[in-house]
């Protein structure tokens, strides 16, 4: 037997009135750890959808709200074409790709179909003036990107040359290569809801279209519409020379704050955001719900640790005699103080593992379940809401812990 | 020659309690030699308990001092003084202080478990202690399920279990049937005979009697006195 296993035999044999005061210590870690986690996957699913995304600046007429990326060009609203011409011609810093969007609303055995035109690269190469997206990217490196970009290798190797041609990776890159008029790419959802797959011929807006490639599911809107060629839509729409937005792909986010305002001058009555803005809302909550979090711990651990405190003094105070008949029996202040402190903190540690296993169980069912979110537990978190358990208790017991190394010890001979 | 195993040199223990003075032990010399048996016997408050603490180590007195084997106990640093509590001293309680979520072996360790002995011995000497006792097959009882002699039997084993040359005994029969009374009586007795030196208050005339020397206390004030005495007391 040692002191230690004496403290654990003592919580193991009358573990009730520690449990209560565990409780707030416990909930203050959970809610650190779960609330954190949430945040921090949140970040980084955010981080990693704006990889994915591929633009990173949307143009879009003016007075259009944008509430999501993957419908910003379902607002009915139109911007001329030639905005598109005049983006390439300026050759503004950090600009690597541009994708016109028009939309309209077809029809299929009587069901709605949202069909949307896309202008494949082959068109840009097609303008002389505008040389090629890789020369305008050649072109800013040469003089205008400068040293704060120099490591800045830019999106169009999303396309390397083998998978130009391959209509497929629209989904991921969202830029297509080549694409024929009469060409028709489909989602993968809308191809499982009307049947269609590739070769098929599909009659939209009175024009038959033969499908060139089914999309791999991307988890977006997107899955749900059918791709043309612009000018083909345009044309079978009768909208003339128009889109709904123009999504630019810009080298990295430096690049693309930059063209903000260089943008909004070129093309007058648009609206120009950058995706980092679109998602700044969401990015704040989630940092306003991770500040929230400290103060929500910060809190419960306050109160555990007075919660804690007054156990630890009620422990003294009924152990009176039984920690004087340890003095009698050759027990020094010092060995009392250990006694509560190593109880402290072996409750300080039981409560932060208990909160942190209840943290990381809320933040795995919360997260997929009211964020969308597959959440990782958040390291830091973890090792703070531990510490800071151990911590609390630690300094809770503190005066508890002096008041036993000052007991008088002759109060083993005074009735119970 | 060898010092005296417990030296009172005019100590003495006052107490303030609500702005009043309270003499719990007048200024006191006496001398208890090693392998003595003293009753202490008085009234309730007389300040028995206090002259209990002030040989064990445990009350600084207000004025003079006290000596074990020689040394000044009170002048010694406190971890000096729990070593010595713990090695050449024992405790024996009226309400025995068992720590009631340990077993009796347990229990039995405890003062091992503070000198920092090692596990395997600490079990092997306190089986012993009990066996002496006969509370073999009650080693892992915990106190509740004991009797009161029992538990007594199990807190005899516990004070010897260092093999203390200094015994301390508060009333260690005042909660005994007349059997487990007859044990513990023997247990001293026994101690007595191995020349450990005993130091025992009690409201007992029996146990009194026994003692070769009886010190009576009154308000405080310590006086040599004997059973004849006391009878008449």
């Amino acid at each position: 037997m040692t002191l230690r296993s004496l403290v654990w035999k003592e919580l193991s044999q009358r573990p009730a009135p520690t449990i209560t005061a565990l409780l707030a210590v416990a909930l203050g870690v959970a809610a650190l750890v779960s609330v954190q986690s949430l945040a921090t996957s949140s970040e980084a699913k955010i981080a990693h959808q704006l990889q994915q995304l591929g633009a990173n600046v949307l143009i879009l007429p003016a007075g259009v709200g944008l509430h999501d990326y993957y419908a910003a060009d379902l607002h009915g609203r139109t911007l001329p074409e030639e905005y598109v011409t005049r983006i390439a011609l300026a050759q503004k810093v950090g600009v690597e790709e541009l994708a016109p969007k028009l939309c309209v609303t077809a029809e299929h055995q009587g069901r709605p179909i949202v069909l949307t035109g896309i202008l494949p690269r082959n068109e840009f190469f097609q303008k002389s003036a505008w040389g090629s997206v890789d020369l305008m990217l050649a072109g800013l490196e040469e003089h205008a990107l400068g040293k704060k970009h120099a490591g800045c290798t830019g999106r169009t190797c999303q396309l390397p040359p083998a998978d130009a041609a391959d209509l497929h990776s629209y989904a991921q890159t969202r830029v297509v290569h080549e694409l024929p008029p009469d060409a028709l790419l489909v989602g993968a959802e809308i191809a499982a809801r009307e049947g269609f797959v590739e070769g098929a011929e599909v009659t939209l807006l009175g024009e038959t279209f033969r499908v060139a490639a089914v999309l791999p599911p991307t988890g977006t809107l997107e899955d749900g519409r059918v791709f043309a060629h612009l000018h083909t839509v345009q044309r079978v729409a009768g909208t003339g020379p128009v889109v709904n937005v123009i999504e630019v792909m810009a080298c990295c986010e430096d690049a693309a704050s930059g063209l903000i305002s260089e943008l909004g001058q070129l093309l007058p009555g648009s609206r120009v955001v950058t995706i980092s803005q679109i998602v700044a809302t969401q990015v704040s909550v989630n940092r306003l719900l991770g500040k929230l979090s400290y103060a929500l711990f910060g809190i419960l651990m306050l109160a555990g640790g007075a919660s804690i405190a007054g156990v630890m003094f009620a422990n003294v105070a009924e152990r009176r005699r039984e920690l004087g008949t340890l003095m009698a029996l050759g027990a020094t202040p010092g060995i009392l103080s250990r006694l509560i402190l190593w109880k402290a903190a072996l409750l300080g540690s039981a409560g932060g593992a208990g909160g942190l296993l209840l943290g990381v169980v809320a933040a795995a069912v919360i997260g997929p379940w009211a964020m969308d979110v597959v959440t990782r537990p958040s390291l830091s978190a973890a090792i703070l809401g531990l510490a800071g358990a151990i911590g609390v208790t630690l300094v809770a017991s503190y005066w508890p812990a002096r008041r036993a190394a000052t007991l008088d010890p002759c109060v083993c001979f005074q009735e119970s | 020659m060898n010092p005296p195993m417990l030296q009172l040199i005019s100590a003495a223990k006052q107490y303030q309690r609500r702005r009043s003075r309270v003499d719990a032990l007048r200024p006191t010399t006496l001398t208890i030699q090693s392998g003595e048996f003293v009753a202490v016997v008085g009234p309730s408050g007389s300040g028995k308990t206090t002259l209990l603490c002030l040989l064990g180590g445990m009350l600084t007195p207000t004025s003079g001092k006290v000596l074990f084997e020689g040394r000044s106990l009170y002048d010694l640093p406190v971890r000096e003084r729990a070593r010595l509590r713990n090695e050449r001293m024992g405790f024996v309680f009226q309400h025995f202080n068992l720590v009631p979520w340990l077993t009796a072996l347990e229990n039995v360790q405890l003062p091992l478990c503070l000198y920092g002995a090692e596990a395997h011995i600490q079990r092997s000497r306190a089986a012993e202690l009990l066996a002496q006792f006969g509370l073999a097959d009650r080693a892992d009882h915990r106190p509740c399920e004991l009797s009161a002699g029992q538990q007594q039997r199990v807190a005899l084993a516990r004070t010897l279990v260092t093999d203390p040359t200094l015994i301390l005994a508060d009333e260690p029969t005042g909660n005994l049937d007349p059997e487990s009374r007859r044990v513990v009586l023997e247990a001293l007795h026994t101690l007595q005979r191995e020349r450990k030196t005993i130091v025992l208050v009690t409201h007992d005339q029996a146990i009194a009697a026994a003692a070769p020397r009886v010190l009576r206390i009154d308000e405080g004030v310590v006086r040599e006195t004997s059973v004849a005495a006391m009878g008449a007391a």
